[in-house]
């Protein structure tokens, strides 16, 4: 189901099936549309041939990387001689992206399934599911399945009756965007600010509390059980253009547009499909002018560019931009580009965990600049000012944070630089009070 | 205390009653075998304080420093490092608003605009004079599709407008 809006004939539903149906979210109803058999088949398999299934399936990471998901689980030690530990990532935080808060909703006894399935897999008896802490609803949700999880035997000391031990604790975030980002999320688990630390060492050789720990996202792990039910090869076979993307995709959109809401697609699908067929195209008498295609950290694409570019990760990074989180932010005509790039600046010089000098300096700067910009105080050497600003915060950083602040105002400039020239030139209205 | 500043002196030198006692110090303690640390359990404490007194005062950082085994700077540091976590008293109603680039685009400075309004709070980050409300800003709560979201206290308000504040106001006393 394209939540809040019925199926369409060009969704491919599996994690999005069950969407707005109460029911689901209870175990009883959960366990009378499937649940839970991927976790009674993986409980039967050996730890190494899960990974294996689930590398074979080509699964990739949801939450924005994109990294190879069996690949990553099997980066743990072989030999669990302390404690291993899986970390859940939901804290959505990512603008554009409001996939997995659904998940949890609806479907969080798939979310719980996929989680020991994984903890298992990579030898963790303990699960943390790391939720944001303005996701009211799913944290009230999640609890609820968790403990009905454990009555029945799914959860605990001797998970339907195999001798498996998995625990899952729920841990709530406090306002930061920046604990989204894996190795920040652990050291928030610790009690610690959410500041990123330096890799290596590598969260599966040293991660939470110094142990062997995978990190992956809600929508990944949601979709390891399909992976287990219907096995890799099924898994593999949804794909409609690069074979290094496979399965379904659930992609949020919002902006302008007729339909918001969360769509579900296999890898490959055209952006064109989504945006006109699915949601219904821009609102009356309106034509769309760019898209953001997966959450605000991926550079800006024009129209033109959307349109031609397939959904998959190949697609999206071919005409300029990253599938990222599939956050797909729609803007039409009626859009100031330059006031919506200065708001995605403000975010990121907001979110800043401050660590790094880079990032710290530059995402503020980067917004006073922009601010000054659409005061109508704007000067011809700003976009190099911005450029080299931006050159400063790509790649130089412990996380990437200050890149993502970088990615809106290179694209921006690039893509629509006669909006700047307006303000800078004194032919466009100043649109903020000069500071 | 500068941190207490403006919002209501009488409440800032109030003695501290211990937020840890009874059922609250329970939960604590059970929360101790979830982590195999104290300190892992400094957010999950940190929010205990918050549910039971509306906000985080620095007695209540020095509570739970020693129940955690940590030093009060150090809780300190971890508080303010967090958005969530009020550092002065607050309204009885708190409201955030989500004003990100995508509900941005979709009118939410127009939302902000009417609660500030109706509310009476005047300016972001005040408290209505009938002590009520409490509004801010914040950046992105994950439901854009759904512009505009916003919280009140625990409630998540998805597709608010500017005409439907007043209804939902009416709703918290």
């Amino acid at each position: 189901m394209g939540y809040p809006h019925p199926s369409h004939p060009k969704e491919t539903v599996l994690l999005s099936k069950h969407f707005g149906d109460p029911e689901a979210r209870g175990y009883a109803g959960w366990v009378k549309r499937g649940g839970y058999e991927g976790l009674r088949k993986a409980l039967g398999m050996t730890r190494e041939a899960i990974v294996e299934e689930v590398k074979a399936s080509g699964l990739r990471g949801r939450g924005g990387a994109g990294f190879p998901t069996g690949l990553k689980w099997s980066f743990m030690p072989k030999e669990v001689v302390k404690p291993h530990y899986l970390v859940c990532n939901a804290d959505e935080s990512e603008p554009g992206t409001f996939k997995d808060r659904e998940i949890m909703r609806w479907t969080p006894h798939a979310l719980i399934e996929g989680c020991a399935i994984a903890a298992y897999a990579i030898g963790a008896q303990r699960c943390y599911i790391y939720i944001r802490g303005e996701f009211t609803e799913p944290w009230a949700v999640m609890s609820a399945a968790v403990e009905e999880a454990l009555v029945n035997g799914a959860l605990g000391d001797d998970v339907f009756g195999s001798g498996t031990r998995i625990e899952m604790v729920l841990h709530r975030g406090a306002g930061a965007y920046i604990c989204g980002e894996e190795t920040a999320m652990m050291n928030s688990i610790e009690g610690k600010r959410g500041n990123p630390r330096i890799k290596p060492p590598f969260p599966a050789v040293a991660g939470l509390f110094g142990m062997p720990t995978t990190i992956n996202n809600v929508e990944t792990l949601a979709a390891v059980p399909h992976v287990l039910t219907r096995g890799a090869a099924w898994y593999k076979s949804l794909c409609l253009g690069n074979p290094k993307s496979t399965g379904t995709k659930l992609v949020s959109v919002c902006g302008h547009i007729q339909r918001p809401g969360n769509y579900e697609v296999t890898m490959g699908t055209p952006i064109r499909d989504i945006l006109y067929d699915m949601c219904g195209g821009p609102p009356p008498g309106r034509t769309f002018k760019a898209v953001i295609p997966g959450g605000s950290s991926v550079p800006i694409m024009t129209i033109a560019e959307a349109e031609s570019a397939l959904f998959d990760y190949e697609g999206v990074v071919e005409k300029g931009s990253m599938l990222g989180s599939a956050g797909m932010i729609v803007m039409d005509d009626s859009t100031d580009m330059v006031y919506q790039i200065w708001r995605l600046a403000r975010f990121y010089a907001h979110e800043s965990c401050a660590q790094c000098t880079q990032c710290r300096e530059g995402t503020a700067w980067t917004t006073k600049v922009l601010e000054r910009i659409l005061a109508g105080k704007g000067k011809q050497e700003d976009y190099q000012l911005l450029l080299d600003l931006s050159e400063n915060m790509t790649g130089k950083t412990i996380c990437v944070l200050s890149d993502s602040c970088a990615a809106p105002v290179v694209s921006g400039i690039q893509k629509f630089r006669p909006e700047f020239e307006a303000y800078i030139a004194g032919s466009r209205e100043p649109a903020l009070a000069a500071v | 205390m500068s941190t207490h500043g403006g919002h209501g002196a009488g409440t800032a030198i109030a003695p501290h009653e211990p937020v840890f006692v009874g059922p609250t110090r329970a939960r604590l303690e059970q929360l101790f075998s979830k982590y195999p640390t104290k300190q892992a359990c400094l957010l999950p404490a940190l929010w205990m304080v918050q549910e039971a007194r509306g906000w985080v005062s620095e007695q209540a950082i020095g509570e739970v420093a020693e129940a955690l085994g940590l030093t009060p700077a150090y809780v300190k540091g971890v508080v303010t490092f967090y958005t969530m976590y009020h550092t002065h008293p607050v309204g009885r109603h708190f409201i955030q608003v989500c004003t990100t680039s995508p509900c941005n685009i979709c009118g939410a400075e127009d939302v902000v605009s009417a609660l500030l309004e109706a509310t009476g709070c005047g300016d972001l980050g005040a408290t209505s004079p009938d002590g009520r409300f409490t509004v801010i800003e914040v950046e992105c709560l994950g439901a854009c599709g759904f512009a505009t979201p916003i919280l009140v206290d625990d409630d998540f308000i998805e597709n608010v407008t500017p005409e439907k504040v007043p209804g939902i106001l009416q709703r918290y006393a």
